[in-house]
């Protein structure tokens, strides 16, 4: 092979890899052009096109959470100032040598009773009702939206989802208290029967 | 107090630590070693065994029992082996010695299915159900009723609504006129919103009944308890009857969602029994349809129904025959203590004895 004809054909081997690529560049354009439009296939579609109800939904649970967290440090914040008086009375009423046996178990009963006064006045007040009710509702809240996160994933796998299961619960129920009310009626028509033979007999 | 104080302080606290931690250890390898804890021994038979309820029939313990049978409705919350949890203390084995034939309902545990069921399924088509199957293996055609807390108000609408089958109605604490309910669970139930709750959850979740327990006398029967178990980890008695009782308060099955929201707004916050409105589907329960003997037990110190929640009942039936009566315990001591053996079972019995013939 001559010099000339080794540097023709460097020339053409490097202009094929050129073409190559240049046509695989235009080619990953036009994919990259081309993807919104592509359909496709199995969970992943629904779940895009679901995105937007998801994203809300996640947004709504953590609002929830945040809204929890703030009715926890009350909550937290009750309890402690319960405990600290309780603390304090304890204090004030127990002697201060429980190095003898009677004087420890004086302790320990009036710390427990006193604990438990402080206590159940604190869970006895409207106040910490209100507050412990806030608490389970946001904690229900939470799982409110997470459990409909989950009923539009369930929706995209092509599964049950929890509204339809319930529905057939509630079919279920409503076919046995049918089926309790036909049975009643068949015993009462059956006595019925009963009385008439008893009659003629 | 001087530095030799606090050093003298300090060295018994840590003496006193010490001694706790060897007992907590002690009484950890103890409970090991007892492996399962047996409740609810007392011999019967399984009269009745669905997809999650059972009618059991105890085994009689005299030779000829009284010709009545005794029907036990037991709450939904909880197990109905509290009533025989231990066999000293067993109220079964108590009223099995005074001669009755009784049967028990083990309401069981409620499936996601189940979250549909009304109080109207469980007193017009379960309790009725029963309440047949026990005239026919007896021969009888009425029953007596013995409920236990929320038993006691499912027994008192069935009496309500089925007069013809209750010969004698004996309640312990029912929750009737939950207004004057003066416990913790009575104020918190009066802050909760029920619908939210069991459309979320369906049933109600045993985590939450525990945490609603917890609450209701944290340090008397709460942390004393384990304070003083280590000190009586070596009685070997003494631990498993603190395990039996263990194992019944935290062995709650869920609760049909739909009872949980009628028990809650209906019965609490409404407080629809006691004014004569409550409605199980279309049927009016009507207190003062009650006109069979009735026998309300109701305890001083109960912190999950208050005396003053139950009594009202004893006002508002027709029944001319009735007694009620308060005894100086707490709610589990007027089923399950050594003080209910010698001072209430002897008492009821003799009322229910003499009630539990046919003179009339």
């Amino acid at each position: 092979m001559t010099e000339d004809q080794s540097k023709a054909d460097e020339t053409k081997n490097s202009e094929a890899f050129k073409n190559i690529m240049e046509s695989w560049t235009a080619t990953l354009n036009w994919l990259q052009n081309r993807t919104p439009t592509i359909p496709t296939i199995g969970p992943a579609a629904g779940l895009v096109k679901n995105s937007v109800a998801i994203n809300a939904e996640l947004a709504k649970a953590v609002e929830e959470l945040s809204e929890f967290n703030k009715m926890l440090v009350q909550y937290y914040a009750k309890v402690s100032a319960a405990w600290i008086e309780a603390t304090r009375q304890v204090m004030a009423k127990c002697p201060i040598d429980i190095t003898d046996e009677k004087s420890r178990e004086q302790v320990k009963k009036v710390w427990i009773d006193t604990f438990e006064e402080e206590f159940t006045t604190l869970f006895d007040s409207e106040e910490f009702a209100t507050i412990f009710g806030k608490l389970m509702k946001h904690e229900v809240m939470f799982n409110q939206h997470i459990q409909k996160l989950v009923e539009i994933c369930s929706k995209n796998l092509d599964m049950p989802t929890r509204n339809e299961i319930q529905s057939v619960y509630v079919e279920i129920e409503r076919i046995k208290r049918k089926l309790k009310e036909i049975s009643d009626a068949i015993e009462e028509l059956s006595e019925g029967k009963k009385k008439d033979i008893a009659k003629v007999l | 107090m001087s530095s030799k104080d606090y050093s003298d302080l300090f060295f018994t606290i840590m003496q006193h630590m010490q001694r706790y931690n060897q007992g907590v250890m002690q009484a950890s390898d103890y409970a090991k070693s007892i492996g399962n804890i047996d409740v609810g021994t007392t011999p019967a038979d399984i009269v009745h065994q669905g997809r999650i309820l059972r009618l059991l029939h105890y085994k009689p313990m005299v030779e000829k029992t009284h010709p009545i049978p005794l029907l036990v409705v037991y709450a939904l919350i909880n197990r109905y082996y509290a009533l025989d949890l231990q066999p000293d203390k067993s109220w079964v084995r108590g009223m099995l010695r005074q001669g009755f034939d009784v049967y028990m309902i083990d309401w069981g545990e409620p499936q996601p299915i189940d979250r549909y069921l009304t109080f109207d399924d469980y007193v017009n088509r379960y309790i009725d159900y029963f309440v047949d199957l026990v005239r026919d293996a007896s021969g009888q055609e009425k029953v007596s009723l013995h409920g236990y807390c929320m038993g006691g108000t499912m027994s008192v609408m069935y009496a309500s609504l089925h007069c013809d089958k209750v010969k004698n109605l004996y309640v312990t604490s029912p929750v009737i006129d939950a207004e004057k309910d003066t416990t913790v669970l009575g104020n918190l139930s009066k802050h909760i919103d029920p619908d939210l709750l069991i459309d979320i959850y369906g049933n109600v979740p045993p985590e939450f009944l525990y945490l609603c327990y917890n609450i209701l006398k944290p340090f008397k029967q709460g942390v004393r308890k384990y304070i003083e178990f280590p000190n009586k980890a070596h009685d070997k008695e003494f631990v498993e009857n603190f395990l039996r009782v263990e194992k019944w308060l935290y062995d709650t099955p869920p609760i049909a969602g739909e009872t949980f929201r009628q028990w809650v707004r209906d019965i609490y916050q409404k407080n629809l029994l006691v004014k004569n409105q409550m409605k199980l589907a279309d049927k009016l329960v009507d207190l003062r349809r009650i006109d069979m003997p009735l026998f309300t037990v109701v305890a001083e110190d109960d912190h999950l129904v208050s005396p003053e929640c139950s009594i009202p009942l004893n006002y508002t039936v027709s029944s001319e025959d009735k007694e009620l009566r308060v005894y100086p315990t707490g709610h589990i001591g007027l089923l399950a203590s050594e003080y209910s053996q010698e001072n209430i079972i002897p008492e009821v019995a003799a009322w229910l004895k003499e009630r539990s013939y046919n003179h009339d």
